[in-house]
């Protein structure tokens, strides 16, 4: 993701609703103009099908449809977008599930490219680099993240204390991800660069891996002692027993979905649960709502709808 | 019409600032209007200015010496007109020009971030951090192996690791 505002316009949110209004303006005459395959959604006219399914992916905020000025612009599922006025002027996206960051990034820079207007410079400074809205996010304007399922840290409550090794050495942060009512069922983290101040695309990508790697490798350690080397092993149960309920559940909603994929993921991780890592982060598209929605379904009928699905997925009964 | 502000609640409250000449409206609900004029109120009495734009030095200077809580903000931003006290990441800018207010501080906030990143931890500190997670480590897998002698003992070692590093001043 590349943050961009606009130099001779005041910046969200503190920004006046006509520079708002240029801002989307300016921004959406150049998608139309040079990225024309890009749709474009404005929070009046979003509908809810749509609102569900850019959610789920992370692409608007909630309070998108308060922001009558904001914008989005993505491209057929949605792996380039750009946001307009949803804090930053601009927030440029490229997203896909290969964890190639250093592609991403060139990818969001050509993005970028294609976007710049020459008459109206972006807002820049020799010494702070490229402005944001909030100051300590000056530089660079990069932000690279990778999303990461990590079960055992989470169970044995050891995210905290990592995430201060990752500041410290990596400057990096790690955040819960789908958090449900104040808990993260899913044992899901985004794990990113906290700044961009002074810092190479390449320096960011290189220790945002170099942070995963770190983060990996102590997620299998833990694995490996709690499911191979433990006498008693309640972890393995509670792996078996995920996979059972979604084999044969009839109803799931998304944080029993989520709470339940988490375990049967770390059981196929562990060599436990017979699926393939590919199978189950798959799977993990079945958690949310707009799939079942696009079919016909409404609120109510979703978690039979997931259940079906699930079921189907692992060839239950 | 939307607050300009929090983004949130209606707008019912009309500023008028003028800078350089230039007239800027900004259009705000109740409390961000309160909490401006209260930024604002802090900016007139610091500067000997009555509420309502008059100057009595006299009067007002002795009120603000009997005042001393109502002071200038550390800076401002003569562009768009936004106060700033602190420097944090929930600070906002209003515009570019804010980070000119602003720019010592600022650039000693990213430098002091960039150089803590950079120069990384002492070594010392560095294999203190590593030997501190392992055993914490270790701890956990005698607790899972059920090997509670050998995971008292790993406490102990922790623990005062953790004194350790409290008596040197250590987070």
């Amino acid at each position: 993701m590349l943050r961009r505002n606009y130099q001779d316009l005041t910046f969200c949110p503190q920004d006046k609703e006509a520079d708002l209004l240029e801002s989307r303006r300016r921004t959406l005459s150049a998608v139309k103009a040079k990225a024309p395959d890009l749709r474009i959604y404005y929070p009046t006219t979003l509908s809810a099908l749509d609102r569900a399914r850019l959610m789920e992916k992370g692409l608007l905020p909630v309070s998108f449809d308060k922001l009558t000025a904001a914008a989005l612009a993505a491209d057929e599922g949605e792996k380039r977008s750009l946001a307009v006025n949803t804090g930053e002027h601009l927030l440029i996206k490229t997203r896909d599930q290969t964890g190639r960051l250093q592609e991403l990034a060139e990818g969001v820079r050509a993005l970028e490219d294609d976007l710049i207007l020459p008459e109206h410079p972006y807002a820049y400074d020799e010494r702070f680099g490229f402005l944001s809205f909030s100051p300590v996010l000056a530089g660079s304007g990069l932000y690279v993240s990778l999303v990461m399922h990590l079960p055992m840290l989470n169970f044995l409550k050891q995210i905290r204390a990592l995430s201060q090794t990752l500041k410290q050495r990596y400057y990096c942060d790690l955040k819960p991800l789908g958090y449900v009512e104040g808990r993260n069922p899913g044992s899901l983290y985004r794990l990113g660069n906290a700044a961009s101040f002074n810092r190479e695309d390449e320096g960011i990508v290189r220790q945002v891996m170099e942070a995963a790697a770190l983060i990996s490798d102590k997620e299998a350690v833990l694995r490996d002692k709690a499911f191979h080397q433990a006498r008693i092993t309640p972890l393995a149960d509670r792996a078996w027993r995920a996979y059972g309920v979604l084999r044969y559940a009839r109803r799931l909603t998304p944080e029993d979905y989520l709470s339940l994929w988490s375990r049967m993921r770390l059981g196929a991780l562990a060599g436990i649960v017979p699926l393939s890592l590919a199978k189950t982060n798959q799977m993990l598209e079945l958690g949310g709502d707009s799939r079942y929605l696009t079919e016909g379904a409404d609120r109510k009928t979703c978690p039979f709808r997931r259940a079906d699905e699930v079921r189907q997925a692992l060839s239950g009964g | 019409m939307i607050c300009e502000v929090c983004r949130q609640k209606t707008a019912n409250v009309i500023f008028k600032t003028v800078t350089e000449g230039q007239v800027a409206t900004r259009a705000m609900c109740m409390d961000c209007a309160q909490n401006l004029q209260q930024d604002m109120h802090r900016v007139f009495l610091a500067l000997g200015l009555g509420i309502e734009g008059q100057a009595r030095p006299e009067a007002r200077q002795a009120e603000a010496a009997e005042k001393p809580q109502a002071t200038m903000p550390s800076y401002l931003c003569t562009h768009c007109g936004r106060p700033f006290d602190a420097l944090d990441e929930q600070t906002m800018a209003g515009c570019a020009h804010c980070y000119e207010a602003m720019e010592k501080e600022l650039m000693g906030v990213l430098e002091a971030e960039r150089g803590s990143e950079e120069a990384g931890e002492t070594e010392a500190a560095r294999t203190k951090s590593d030997q501190h997670t392992e055993l914490k480590y270790q701890l956990l897998e005698a607790v899972m192996k059920e090997d509670f002698e050998a995971a008292a003992l790993l406490r102990d070692r922790i623990s005062a690791l953790n004194n350790a590093g409290a008596a040197e001043g250590q987070p």
